[in-house]
């Protein structure tokens, strides 16, 4: 009877398969790493890393995941992330953990971080557990219990150290960069002025050099006939510029048909012409007011140079 | 020259309408040519010569006889020929009804002071023996003979010379061309309806009638000199003209210096002489007159432009290798002078 009772369970016990075990295929660590269980110091951190392979149809209830935050009095879950993926009618899941510890030992101490059940629903609502171990590590203390020197009567406190020199970030690379797109927006900006005639020496249109010049002579007196003629002269030399010849009175209007976006400036022309006429050749009398006028006739100029520019 | 001419008793006012009246007249009676009217007006108020050039029958013996209708004084005119000699024009001699021979004076001393305009046909057919007394009546407005000077104050040299023929022709000398103040091309009208009037309005069929049908003496050519000076006392140069008209002298001799370059012409090179202090002076004279013609107080630089092509032209003297296309290169030469000097 005794016999048949021990087989009875044996033969049971071979043919009973308990739950988790009719799930383990199902839902596996494919792999984990849980890095150094020992001499870890006061404030570092711990990293987890779990991969779990489960069957497509479960689903990790994240509800069952760690909570991040004080979990007791000297540890922290820092972090909680999960990833998943599925690959041919598996998910595969990555968990990742990062703790810190802030117990403080006065010498090597065997710590635990309490295990975790990951619960796996199925879509007939049944629910499977997962548990992930456990982890014991030691801590070690980051000072000596009594360091030598302590008791001296010299006035260190011996367990002061000074502070980590910061680590130095390789600034090297990021300095290239920066050079080199400072470089390309200088040249940028450097090319816009030179499009919009900004620049002196590249200017496009010679009436802004002009209207420059001008404005820099008109800071003399004007009533001298030599400063109020090279304001005019400035002016005279545009227009020849701007013709590729010599433009006197005579040959304005063929100026203007060949330059059609100056017509709009037939009348301040003419004028100008009329009064450099004056000054040059008949000993007018300078008119420093007029010389405003030349100013703006220059800006016109620039201006309506630019359309003749672009079209 | 002046110290022979009387005081002008007309206003300056009365000078331009009498002027005006002049162009005016010559106008109506020789057609189409109203720019050369203008430089002839020039050239006589700057007591210049001028040497004419055309085609044939365009009217240029002509426009020189209204011309000098219209001036009053006496006009003269000579054909120049091969055989034609100095002393042709000095005196010609004669049998007289008498029997006895007889000598008399030439067409340059025909009417001694009162000479006003003579007119040399086809210059470039007499020697150079002519040429050269020609010289010295431009130049001096006097001639050596019989055993005294004689002068002509107010005399006015017109020159025609026909350079489409070149056989038996002498080529002026540098000297005699520079004694023109300027070349004038006379060309036919233009314009169709002048034309068709010059062909068929009988008016114009009878060149001696037509040039009789002109005002005359409207100019008292006695007072030309006067009022020619009068014009160079009055109109002003500044500084600044008085610049610009030098560097466009100097331009057209020295073009390589003001940057000058022309196609398929050496500007280092090009120039050989010319455009002299005669021709400078000249430039100065005819645009002060085309100032005063055009009521303007003072020289502008469109007065130089006005004159400049017919002063300059004719006394620029080319590197020979050029002077296979000689009016195009100085055509190209002065226009690309008057483009690049600057005034002011």
């Amino acid at each position: 009877m005794k016999i048949s009772a021990y087989l009875f369970l044996l033969l049971t016990s071979l043919f009973w398969q308990p739950a988790f075990a009719a799930e383990s295929t199902a839902i596996k660590i494919l792999q984990q790493d849980r890095g150094r269980d020992y001499g870890l110091m006061v404030g570092e951190l711990i990293h987890h890393h779990y991969i779990i392979s489960t069957d497509s149809e479960y689903t990790l209830t994240t509800a069952s995941l760690p909570i991040e935050g004080e979990l007791n009095y000297w540890l922290d879950l820092h972090s909680v992330e999960l990833k998943s993926t599925e690959k041919q009618n598996r998910t595969i899941y990555r968990l990742s953990l990062v703790y810190q510890s802030f117990y403080a030992p006065l010498d090597v101490r065997a710590l635990t971080i309490p295990a975790i059940t990951l619960d796996f629903l199925t879509s007939q609502e049944q629910r499977v557990s997962l548990t992930l171990d456990e982890w014991t590590f030691t801590m070690s203390p980051i000072k000596e219990i009594t360091p030598s020197g302590v008791g001296n009567s010299d006035g260190v406190d011996h367990f002061m150290k000074p502070s980590i020199q910061p680590h130095r970030l390789k600034l090297k690379p990021i300095e290239t960069r920066l050079i080199i797109l400072c470089s390309l927006l200088l040249l940028c900006l450097l090319f816009y002025v030179a499009l919009s005639g900004w620049l002196p020496r590249l200017n496009r249109s010679p009436f802004l050099q002009a209207k420059r010049q001008i404005k820099a002579l008109s800071k003399q007196d004007l009533k001298q006939t030599e400063h109020y003629q090279a304001c005019l002269q400035a002016l005279h030399q545009a227009i020849n510029q701007r013709a590729g010849q010599t433009i006197f009175f005579s040959r304005l209007d063929t100026f203007l048909n060949t330059h059609p976006a100056f017509q709009t400036l037939d009348k301040p022309l003419r004028n100008f012409f009329t009064q450099s006429e004056a000054s040059f050749f008949f000993a007018a009398t300078p008119e420093p007011s007029y010389i405003k006028d030349c100013i703006r006739l220059c800006h016109q100029l620039a201006d309506a140079d630019k359309v003749s520019l672009k079209s | 020259m002046t110290n022979a001419s009387p005081q002008s008793d007309i206003s300056i006012s009365d000078w331009h309408s009498l002027i005006s009246h002049m162009e005016n007249s010559i106008n109506s009676t020789i057609l189409g040519q109203e720019q050369i009217v203008r430089l002839i007006t020039i050239a006589t108020l700057s007591r210049g010569h001028i040497l004419l050039e055309g085609d044939v029958g365009v009217g240029k013996t002509t426009l020189l006889k209204t011309v000098a209708e219209t001036l009053g004084g006496n006009f003269e005119r000579i054909e120049g020929t091969i055989d034609l000699m100095p002393h042709d024009l000095v005196y010609y001699t004669y049998i007289a009804e008498n029997g006895k021979p007889g000598v008399s004076s030439g067409p340059v001393l025909k009417h001694g002071d009162e000479l006003s305009i003579f007119f040399f046909n086809e210059i470039n057919r007499a020697r150079p023996q002519v040429h050269s007394l020609l010289l010295r009546i431009m130049a001096e407005r006097s001639v050596h003979a019989f055993n005294q000077t004689h002068v002509f104050p107010h005399l006015q040299v017109f020159a025609d010379r026909n350079r489409i023929e070149k056989d038996e022709t002498f080529e002026l000398p540098a000297a005699a061309r520079d004694r023109f103040m300027m070349e004038l091309h006379v060309e036919q009208p233009q314009a169709e309806n002048q034309l068709k009037d010059l062909m068929f309005n009988p008016r114009f069929h009878d060149a001696d009638k037509l040039v009789d049908s002109a005002d005359k003496a409207i100019v008292p050519f006695q007072q030309l000199n006067h009022i020619a000076a009068s014009i160079q006392d009055t109109v002003q140069a500044s500084p600044t003209i008085k610049n610009y008209g030098y560097h466009l002298c100097r331009a057209i001799r020295e073009p390589a210096n003001y940057g000058i370059s022309l196609s398929d012409v050496d500007s280092n090179t090009l120039i050989k002489g010319g455009m002299g202090p005669r021709g400078m002076s000249y430039l100065a004279r005819g645009a002060r007159v085309n100032a005063w013609l055009n009521e303007r107080e003072a020289v502008i630089p469109e007065d130089f432009h006005t004159i400049i092509k017919q002063i300059a032209k004719h006394r620029i003297f080319l590197n020979p290798v050029y002077d296979y296309d000689r009016d195009a290169i100085i055509d190209s030469l002065l226009d690309s002078v008057l483009n690049t000097i600057q005034s002011p």
